[in-house]
């Protein structure tokens, strides 16, 4: 009996060890991985153009209604986010519907915002410590702050690095003021952007236990606490804060429920993005400003959808950009047929292990049969004794996995 | 008889134990060190924020050592056991080879648990005496896979060297070395963690390849 699960305890490790080498290692030497597809609203068509790789530095430009460009014209529908192209040829300022744009205006009115899975606090390891930086007019950077925060049940906790112990007085100067505010300790979502290089600091944004969003932030070090008023009943999954000059809005919410929200500038109102059908822990989300428009990308293993907007971000015209089909040439239907399934432990979303099992397709249940097969003759010709039932279900299991270890690991009798 | 057994077990571990143990206590030394160096001459709230923020793990040093305690006791066990197949009047002994099997592998896990867990404890002591709750306790999450590295490698080792035949031999050296890399992958504290309790059921499985490579010496060799 133990030989029996000692010898099948063998098996399934080998199969594991090669349904994990073998699939990544055909990857890394055929190269399936493609680029991601670029999508933007070109403001000189008013259409929908894309850039597309094919593969070894090769691309297609083209608009939503199919249009090829070569890359200076691709370049050229797109004056705003390629304004040094005009810079450099002289064409500035730039006209577009009447309206006349400096670089001045362009600079300025420029913003890009790329938010990935992996960011989002539920896909990510993260040690509950933060810096908040102090607001000092006095100091022209901002210095790292000798200190890290932690929200508990009790209050907001600073610990001195320099001493690894906690500041009794700032803990109690911040825990006071968040109380007076109302805040319920401890905190369900805590969004900072923890990183001294950014041209300035807008602290945190903190959801208590009751779901009400604080923002916190030191000013000459001394707490500043603002009650946001954003509505305690968003279920807010997390919220990616990122300083820009342009003070339009400190970050974006996502909800568990797929909603974006940019925090505006002006009094904490919510300026909803209205797109449908995103969830925040599997797709990118990408917003592009420019003087005229705002473009919302969403990447999904589908495709990109691209929503342009308004300055008022009023939804005018969309576009689904359907990914390229990798996975049905000869290659791939040769790699599901011998590697009928890959276990891995990494995913593009998480940045953390997730261990999953892929399966291949149709040609993954042929090459299934066809290792059944070459077992079975092989044991014909080359064996005298029975076909083992184990080593029969491990082929059957496993396809070409299975036979190459039941072959290696050959049974004793 | 189990007490002799052990007692044998013991004679042909101590001093290669004591080696890994004072190579293990090293690695440690040069961690607490090299944390000191950094905290003494830098702003310790960078060296935090490398480690929070930046996922720099100060103690990656200890990595591979678990691996190299689980080998080295693998090979002190059983490398004289088949070189001069001593191991062929143990199975002549009035006990089932598994168990046989078993208590040998109990007593090295006992002494690769305490050289391992010595380790642990003074990694532990280093980064808390530098480092917040939080960080110090993504030790034990961090150095998890790696020791998990270590009984792989060390049962691995044992299936590796009582297989009798060669091309066989290659074969498990292989299926092994890639299920032991797994546990190097991803980067930052506690990466792994969310796979583990998936990984910690090849520690059986690595069991029964022991038995099934006990099996096929006393079959072939002894």
């Amino acid at each position: 009996m133990t030989g029996t699960i000692s010898r099948l305890s063998l098996l399934v490790l080998a199969v594991m060890a090669m349904s994990y080498i073998l699939p990544a290692a055909f990857d890394k030497v055929v190269g399936r991985t493609a680029e991601e597809p670029l999508l933007f609203f070109s403001p000189v068509l008013q259409k929908f153009v894309y850039q597309e790789s094919l593969g070894g530095h090769r691309f297609i430009h083209a608009d939503e209604d199919g249009v090829h460009y070569d890359r200076q014209e691709f370049e050229a529908l797109l004056p705003f986010l390629y304004h040094r192209n005009l810079e450099i040829h002289d064409l500035l300022p730039l006209v577009i519907d009447g309206q006349s744009f400096d670089l001045e205006e362009i600079r300025a009115e420029r913003q890009a915002v790329e938010i990935k899975p992996r960011q989002i606090s539920v896909n990510r390891q993260q040690i509950e410590l933060y810096p908040l930086f102090n607001n000092d007019p006095a100091v022209p950077m901002i210095p790292f702050p000798e200190d890290m925060f932690r929200i508990t049940p009790n209050g907001m906790e600073f610990i001195n690095a320099d001493y690894n112990r906690i500041d009794s007085e700032l803990t109690r100067d911040f825990t006071e003021a968040l109380k007076e505010k109302g805040f319920v300790f401890s905190a369900t979502v805590i969004s900072g952007n923890p990183t001294n290089l950014k041209p300035f600091d807008e602290g945190y944004f903190i959801r208590d236990d009751s779901g009400q969003v604080f923002h916190v932030k030191r000013v000459m070090n001394q707490p500043e606490v603002v009650r946001t008023g954003i509505d305690p009943g968003l279920d807010i999954l997390d919220m990616i804060i990122s300083e820009n000059q342009r003070k339009e809005f400190y970050g974006t919410v996502f909800t568990t429920q797929g909603e974006i929200f940019l925090i505006s500038y002006d009094d904490y109102q919510l300026i909803r993005i209205p797109v449908d059908n995103f969830d925040p822990q599997s797709m990118d989300f990408k917003l592009i400003i420019n003087p005229l428009y705002r473009t919302a990308t969403i990447s999904s293993e589908q495709g990109i959808y691209g929503l342009a907007m308004d300055r008022e971000y009023r939804g005018f015209a969309d576009f689904f950009l359907e990914r390229s089909d990798l996975q049905n040439g000869p290659v791939s239907k040769g790699r599901d047929f011998f590697l009928p399934f890959q276990i891995t432990l990494t995913s593009d979303h998480l940045d953390q292990a997730k261990p999953d099992i892929g399966t291949g397709g149709p040609w993954s249940l042929v090459g299934v049969f066809v290792a059944l097969a070459m077992f079975t003759a092989f044991h014909r010709k080359w064996r005298s004794r029975p076909v083992s039932k184990m080593d029969l279900l491990v082929v059957l299991l496993s396809g070409f996995y299975g036979l190459l270890a039941v072959i290696f690991i050959s049974s004793e009798h | 008889m189990i007490s002799s057994i052990l007692l044998k077990e013991w004679l042909k571990l101590k001093y290669l134990f004591a080696g890994v143990l004072v190579l293990n206590i090293g690695v440690c030394l040069k961690i607490y060190f090299d944390i000191r160096g950094l905290i003494l001459s830098e702003h310790p709230e960078m060296i935090w924020y490398e480690a929070i923020h930046l996922h720099n793990v100060f103690f990656k040093d200890f990595m591979f050592f678990p691996l190299v305690t689980g080998l080295v006791l693998a090979a002190a066990q059983f490398v004289p056991e088949i070189i001069r197949r001593r191991m062929r009047i143990s199975l002549h002994l009035p006990l089932h080879r598994d168990l046989l099997i078993l208590l040998s592998v109990v007593t090295g896990l006992f002494f690769f648990m305490v050289a391992v867990g010595i380790s642990v404890v003074l990694v532990y002591s280093t980064m808390r005496s530098w480092f917040p709750l939080e960080v110090s306790m993504t030790v034990l999450t961090t150095m998890g896979p790696w020791i998990l590295a270590g009984i792989l490698g060390y049962l691995g080792g044992m299936a590796v060297l009582l297989e009798p035949l060669k091309t066989r031999k290659v074969f498990l050296t292989i299926v092994f070395s890639v299920i032991i890399s797994v546990m190097y992958m991803g980067v930052g504290y506690g990466w792994m963690s969310p796979a583990m309790p998936y990984l910690v059921w090849l520690v059986p499985l690595f069991l029964f390849c022991v038995f099934n490579s006990g099996q096929r010496f006393q079959q072939r060799g002894a």
